[in-house]
């Protein structure tokens, strides 16, 4: 397969024939305005918009689009690390399924992907953005050793109001402790 | 009409103009940026950045040389860029050394944030800087910035990491800290 393996899930290359399975995940209304695709919007998708997305990513030479599969190759979510012009920079997002969630897949694909930029980028620190009405997904952010780095204030507009960008970071010498054996 | 403010004005980018825009670029003090280095920039490379642009309905930046109201020369450059139509952009600047200390910059950063606020119609507006710049962080708190982002150890330059810093200025809080101005736009969340 040639994808990055965990016990969980695989992070393998987006190819042009994942449009139609990935559009179904992505199309999940729980999804509207955290799919991380460029533009994000919070209305329906549409797969041309998926395709495109896909063939930005597969054009992209600053970093990795990957599809998160199950251990079946069913397409689970995407995960993204991309450092626009500075490798010292990484900002990372994984998406997964709603109907998957609560399964670990998610934690997984992100611990494969900064595993990644870690070991295999220069990275000084690796960045990831959600939505201050995320409640989840700050909570992972969280759990998988960001630290809060601050909240850019009213970046657009969610459910009837204003919502901030939460910001947290990693530095390469946290990552490494945190892979230290413990006791 | 140019943007004017107690001490300078910031006009459009003219022709005569590149020498001044390639030595703030080519100097490493007054270039703070490090995606912006090698210090090569030629006066043919600003003239095609600035001069060699379209006329066009549909911009998202404005990009400003700042002179002296006094006796018309050129200090500097101020620019805000990334605009989300009706909700945020960026503003920045660069000036020669000559016009540090001279209240110039905060006379720069006052017309850019009332141009935006006022004629842009921004609900925020944001300042990128990092922790090696004190200067720029000063005047932004001086400004009525508040430190939104800290990402730490993500910029190198000169020799080391700095912090980067993104600072935002919300809207209510830009008119709050202005009295003489009047917000006529309605927060529809509000």
């Amino acid at each position: 397969m040639g994808g990055f393996e965990g016990s969980l899930v695989t992070l393998r290359s987006i190819e042009s024939e994942d449009v139609a399975q990935l559009h179904g995940v992505l199309e999940h209304r729980e999804l509207r305005g955290r799919r991380y695709l460029e533009p994000e919007h919070t209305g329906p998708l549409g797969q041309a918009e998926v395709k495109k997305q896909i063939e930005a990513w597969q054009e992209q030479r600053t970093g990795l689009a990957l599809a998160v599969t199950s251990r079946r190759g069913e397409i689970l979510g995407h995960a993204v690390a991309e450092w626009d012009w500075d490798p010292l920079n990484a900002s990372v997002a994984v998406v997964i399924d709603p109907r998957r969630w609560g399964g670990g897949l998610g934690g997984e694909a992100l611990t494969l992907l900064v595993d990644w930029v870690f070991t295999e980028t220069v990275a000084t620190g690796v960045a990831c953005w959600v939505a201050g009405w995320n409640q989840r997904g700050l909570r992972f952010a969280e759990r998988h050793g960001f630290r809060l780095a601050g909240a850019e204030r009213r970046t657009g507009v969610h459910d009837g109001g204003w919502f901030d960008t939460v910001v947290f970071d990693q530095l390469r010498e946290e990552w490494v402790k945190s892979r230290a054996p413990r006791g | 009409m140019p943007l004017e403010g107690e001490l300078v004005r910031l006009r459009e980018i003219r022709p005569g103009d590149e020498p001044l825009l390639a030595s703030l670029r080519n100097n490493l003090a007054t270039q703070a940026w490090p995606k912006a280095l090698p210090p090569d920039y030629t006066e043919e490379m600003v003239r095609r950045r600035y001069l060699d642009r379209d006329y066009s309905f549909d911009r998202k930046d404005g990009f400003f040389a700042v002179e002296w109201k006094a006796d018309d020369k050129a200090i500097g450059y101020a620019q805000y860029s990334g605009v989300e139509p009706r909700l945020r952009g960026w503003v920045g600047l660069a000036m020669t050394q000559p016009a540090w200390g001279t209240g110039a910059s905060r006379d720069v950063m006052e017309l850019l944030l009332r141009f935006c606020f006022e004629q842009l119609g921004l609900r925020v507006t944001m300042l990128g800087t990092h922790t090696g710049l004190p200067r720029m962080v000063g005047l932004a708190e001086k400004l009525g910035f508040k430190v939104a982002v800290r990402l730490r150890r993500s910029v190198w330059l000169g020799g080391e990491h700095h912090d980067g810093l993104v600072f935002d200025m919300l809207r209510e809080e830009y008119y709050a800290a202005r009295p003489d101005l009047v917000d006529r736009l309605p927060d529809p969340f509000g």
